[in-house]
């Protein structure tokens, strides 16, 4: 028997409630909430809202080089984004997990080599392998003109995992890049007292020299 | 179990939840599986960020939720870092994580399990760990989980087994004599004499011994055929590590 209070809302807010739990991170409070702003909102801020989630889905697709996120083009037959053709440093690719992670690495404008993105990474007890991520097209991207391939993966079990598979897998090509890894140790902010060992080893195997001024 | 508790676990995985907070799995001595939420722990300052990374040993303090308990304070024991830099010790140590997590249940403690895992994982660590490590850590499991599997008797007629050509049932979970071979109607596995050998040095829990030996790579498959065709049996379970740890072990 369906339970009383279910019976006096609306189906069409029993279904939006539905669709919004459906979202990552989304209970059932939280998609009432949503449901409820949704009733306040007026038609047109609303019509607003479902034409720009049908325009993601009908207009984005992935750079079928990095496979970063970009937007249809009908007058373009190939499907290239603005980084791959963009005029960048076409020697070194830079390794990271989604789409997000070029975005912040862009904003600090301290990069401006290629991208490859590999839409996840291994994680065994949640059933991702290699064959889940885009990491056999990275291998055939990597050819002479490549001199640097950059592993810009989270500093987790996943994340190293991937670094470790991927870099096996470039130790078996003819051409050999040179492999490097973004930084790891304390961020900036930390404090000491917290810290755990695995950052803290890190930081002391990648400490730096002082260089005394002149 | 009152509303603030410590456990000691080890961290099997974590799963982003909201913004950013994350849900992680701890499988601990006090408690069986822990499911538990770390409030902003993906924030770059979070303090607890670095002790709950996956396959983590730690200390946890914890308090009673409705829906799921809080982390609130957490300082690790061990992050096996030695681990964390060999891939192929990454898939075993991940195998052995999620084989313990899946015969676990919230509420319902294995002190036994937890120090097996542990000590296995600490094993995994030294130099020279040996093939069989996983071998003896999937039939101590099994032993603990009530499913020991019989090497030194048939397990039809009881009667000791000698040096023949026998053959392994795992839906039965042992070996069928010759005689009993005849008249059984399940899936049988073939043993060479030194996969017999070596698992019935398991049955007298010779482990130390077998850490040291490397079989040839027909024994290897035949122990692995038999601990995965056991595990699906007795166990019912298909684990999402397997398969990665299988490609790794191949490569």
């Amino acid at each position: 028997m369906e339970p009383i209070n279910n019976k006096i809302i609306p189906k069409p807010i029993k279904n939006l409630i539905l669709a919004f739990s459906g979202l990552p991170g989304i209970g059932p409070k939280t998609a009432q909430r949503l449901t409820y702003f949704v009733t306040q909102k007026s038609s047109e801020e609303i019509e607003t809202l479902s034409q720009a989630l049908i325009s993601v889905k009908n207009h984005i697709i992935l750079c079928e080089v990095c496979f970063y996120i970009m937007e249809t083009n009908p007058e373009k037959k190939s499907r290239i984004c603005l980084i791959c053709e963009g005029d960048r440093n076409q020697n070194q690719i830079c390794i990271v997990e989604n789409p997000l992670d070029v975005i912040v690495i862009e904003n600090s404008r301290i990069y401006d080599g290629l991208y490859h993105i590999l839409h996840g990474a291994i994680s065994p007890m949640n059933g991702l392998g290699p064959n889940n991520l885009k990491i056999d097209s990275l291998i055939k991207r990597i050819n002479n003109n490549i001199e640097e391939i950059i592993f810009a993966t989270n500093p987790t079990l996943e994340g190293e995992a991937t670094a470790m598979y991927i870099q096996e897998l470039i130790s078996e090509l003819k051409t050999k890049p040179t492999i490097t890894m973004l930084a790891r140790g304390l961020p900036t902010g930390a404090d000491l007292e917290y810290s755990d060992f695995s950052t803290l080893s890190n930081a002391f195997e990648n400490r730096s020299s002082f260089n005394y001024s002149e | 179990m009152t509303k603030n508790y410590f456990a000691t676990g080890i961290i099997s995985k974590s799963t982003n939840f909201g913004e950013a907070d994350s849900i992680f799995h701890l499988i601990t001595k006090e408690y069986g599986l822990v499911k538990a939420v770390a409030k902003s722990v993906r924030k770059p300052k979070s303090k607890l960020k670095g002790h709950l990374q996956t396959l983590n040993h730690v200390n946890a303090y914890l308090r009673k939720g409705k829906n799921l308990d809080l982390i609130t304070q957490v300082e690790s024991i061990n992050s096996f870092n030695s681990i964390k830099k060999n891939l192929t010790f990454i898939a075993q140590a991940c195998y052995m994580t999620e084989l313990t997590e899946s015969v676990l249940s919230e509420d319902q403690p294995s002190p036994e399990l937890f120090d097996l895992l542990v000590s296995s994982l600490k094993f995994l660590e030294t130099p020279k760990n040996g093939i069989l490590l996983i071998h003896c850590f999937e039939f101590q499991l099994l032993a603990l989980s009530g499913f020991k599997l019989m090497f030194l008797e048939c397990v039809n007629c009881q009667k000791e087994i000698s040096e023949n050509s026998h053959v392994f049932s795992p839906v039965q979970g042992g070996v069928i004599c010759p005689n009993c071979k005849k008249t059984e109607n399940t899936k049988l596995i073939s043993l060479n004499i030194m996969t017999l050998k070596i698992l019935r040095n398991m049955d007298r829990e010779n482990f130390s011994l077998l850490l040291k030996i490397s079989p040839p790579k027909n024994i290897i498959r035949e122990l692995s055929r038999i601990f995965d065709e056991s595990i699906k049996e007795l166990l019912g379970i298909k684990l999402n590590s397997q398969s990665f740890y299988q490609t790794i072990v191949k490569h």
